[in-house]
């Protein structure tokens, strides 16, 4: 994909956004007298990034191609945000922290060390520092922040 | 003696314990290429929720001065910056590294990063109640006025596009005004989360914008690669003449930073050039620039810290922060429910006092920790991404989590990552975003409590001096960025035209 038509299709998501905003706060009433009401900055604001997509947009189409929008390694990219969601899911519906940290840490470790040709000694120093930071977030939120996680 | 009296040595303790977190985090991500200032301030965030205010503002501010030096370990070591910072330092600091002795060049870095602090510093504590007292003259128009001020120098002077700038500033206002309304108590934007009443939580926001878009980004490159450098010759010390030899350039470089640092959208990237250039130009032997200069290390190195002072200086006084990274910082009063400003420091002078006294404790303490540490900060290095990245996602997602406890909040933040890390390929500005976001609740507050008080009369923000001071430098950034634009577009023109030409 060129950096012109990732650049209109951000301009039409912003647009799509501002015209949501601009019909959630239409309707707000003003109470105060003198005051603009709830509703005026946010509209507002809207309207302003409304006009400044039109024009990101008139410029883009007129400057032409200026280059790929690439992602070298985007699969990884992709399938890190599937590990979170999938760890987020998990850790809501389960519960287990701790365990579930080790596992989120050792997994993703194994998964990105993988191109160095998996072995006994890759997957015992994964697990040795999964196992430490899982051990340093324990003690660090269990007994200083104190947090129940 | 009263101040004497009153110290408690828990507190002490406690205050220096965050210190020394605060510069052990800073200093590492500094150092470690790719990760920096805003991220170690981001992750540090949530911790504020566990301790007083103080000590977290101090152990936050300990962050950013150690950052600041900790982004020179790795130019001076591996010739890459840590941070945007620390780029001038590569071109003598490597050098030195190479030719003489890369401690030598890490005790240039260093004496000039804490004569920058100290110098900030004093800055801070000179101007800042004088500062102050002159802004309880201000009222609600200048506060709003001022917060645009600061906006739009940061739209102009730190963003690449400005379309795509005031595009990011506008997210940012319009993410800050998620949520009840602070003068009617109706709820905006929140699309019956009630999650979304508080408003979005920075912290979530910070985390997703920062760290989850720079991991993404991370990903995207060789994350096995580690470095590799020699670790000999690694004694971190000067001898008096060689400090007394980068003396001017330390002076030189920290009233740059101190000044810079005061202008909102500046920062310490352009004060370091700038700091760079001016020693260069006043050096006796401006020859040994590019080729291992003491005082071209310590020059930038004096300006990066002194840039903090310089900083906090409008934020404390006048409650507006400047950059990205004070906003965060800003976060941490929010936290715990301070409002900065010159009513805070008339009404609350011990917490000014325990601020300023501790700024200069981070100051010295960066110093005894480079001096001890910085050769732990130099092996670091050689952590390649693939430890680095899962270790700052679990530690980003429970930082989250600890904020508020909700998951909601990981969710919008992974949101954020995302949109974050296609929107930084595209020149938005994050840091825009975030500054806007927390200037929000300032700007709107003050802009409807002045047309209140006016009745609506709009004459109520160009009617006082002080608005109208405000206004012209209002009209100056404004005339700056045409022709900043104008400036683009000809360049453009002109390259397209010869690339025509050669065809």
């Amino acid at each position: 994909m060129s950096i012109r038509t990732m650049n209109l299709i951000v301009y039409a998501a912003l647009s799509g956004l501002s015209i949501m905003v601009i019909r959630a706060v239409s309707e707000i009433p003003v109470t105060m007298p003198g005051d603009v009401g709830s509703g005026f900055l946010p509209g507002f604001l809207a309207w302003l990034i409304l006009g400044f997509c039109a024009l990101g947009a008139l410029r883009a189409v007129l400057a032409g191609d200026t280059g790929k929008f690439t992602s070298e390694f985007l699969g990884r990219v992709l399938i890190t945000i599937g590990v979170i969601a999938g760890f987020l899911i998990s850790w809501e519906t389960l519960g287990y922290f701790f365990v579930q940290c080790f596992l989120f840490l050792f997994g993703l470790f194994t998964y990105y060390r993988w191109p160095r040709g998996p072995s006994a000694r890759l997957f015992a120093l994964n697990a040795a520092v999964a196992a430490g930071i899982t051990a340093l977030c324990y003690v660090t939120f269990t007994f200083f922040v104190f947090v129940d996680l | 003696m009263d101040f004497l009296t009153n110290l408690d040595l828990i507190m002490l303790g406690s205050a220096a314990l965050s210190i020394m977190l605060g510069l052990f985090v800073g200093m590492l991500f500094g150092a470690l290429p790719g990760l920096g200032l805003i991220i170690g301030v981001t992750l540090l965030l949530p911790l504020s929720y566990a301790m007083s205010p103080v000590n977290s503002i101090l152990m936050l501010l300990a962050c950013y001065q150690g950052a600041e030096y900790g982004g020179s370990i790795s130019a001076i070591v591996l010739g890459i910056p840590g941070t945007a910072m620390a780029a001038p330092i590569v071109l003598d600091g490597r050098e030195m590294a190479k030719t003489e002795s890369p401690g030598k060049a890490l005790a240039y870095s260093l004496y000039g990063s804490t004569f920058g602090g100290i110098f900030g510093g004093l800055v801070l504590i000179f101007f800042a109640v004088p500062v102050a007292r002159f802004a309880l003259k201000l009222a609600d128009p200048e506060f709003f006025l001022l917060g645009v001020v600061g906006l739009l120098a940061v739209a102009t002077f730190g963003a690449k596009d400005f379309v795509k700038a005031v595009i990011s500033v506008a997210l940012g206002l319009l993410a800050g005004t998620v949520g009840l309304d602070l003068f009617t108590g109706s709820s905006r934007l929140t699309a019956d989360f009630f999650e979304l009443y508080e408003g979005l939580n920075l912290v979530a926001v910070a985390v997703g914008l920062f760290a989850f878009s720079e991991v993404f980004i991370m990903l995207s490159g060789r994350i096995n690669k580690a470095f590799t450098f020699e670790a000999h010759h690694m004694k971190i010390s000067l001898t008096f003449r060689e400090m007394l030899g980068a003396l001017k350039a330390m002076i030189s470089g920290s009233a740059i930073g101190s000044f810079m640092g005061v202008l909102p959208g500046v920062g310490s990237t352009v004060s370091c050039w700038l700091a760079y250039s001016t020693a260069k130009a006043t050096s006796s032997t401006p020859e040994k620039f590019g080729k291992g200069s003491g005082e071209g290390i310590a020059a930038p190195d004096a300006a990066n810290n002194a840039t903090v002072g310089g900083a906090l200086l409008p934020f404390l006084a006048l409650g507006i922060p400047g950059s990205a990274s004070i906003a965060i910082i800003a976060g941490a009063f929010i936290i715990a429910g301070i409002q900065p400003g010159p009513q805070m420091m008339r009404n609350n002078p011990e917490l000014i006092q325990t601020i300023f006294i501790g700024f200069m404790a981070t100051t010295v303490g960066m110093f005894f920790m480079g001096k001890a540490l910085t050769q732990v900060f130099v092996r670091a290095l050689v952590t390649p991404n693939s430890f680095l990245v899962p270790a700052i996602l679990i530690s980003s997602l429970i930082g989250i989590y600890s904020s508020k406890g909700q998951f909601f909040d990981l969710w919008v933040a992974l949101g954020l990552g995302i949109a974050a890390w296609i929107m930084r390929r595209l020149d938005y500005s994050i840091a825009a975003f975030v500054l806007a976001m927390v200037l929000t609740p300032i700007i709107e507050v003050s802009f409807r409590r002045a047309l209140v008080l006016s009745q609506g009369d709009y004459s109520i923000f160009y009617t006082r001096i002080y608005s109208q001071v405000i206004l012209v430098a209002i009209a100056v950034v404004l005339g700056f960025a045409v022709l900043k634009t104008v400036r683009r577009l000809r360049d453009a023109r002109l390259a397209a035209t010869t690339k025509e030409a050669v065809q």
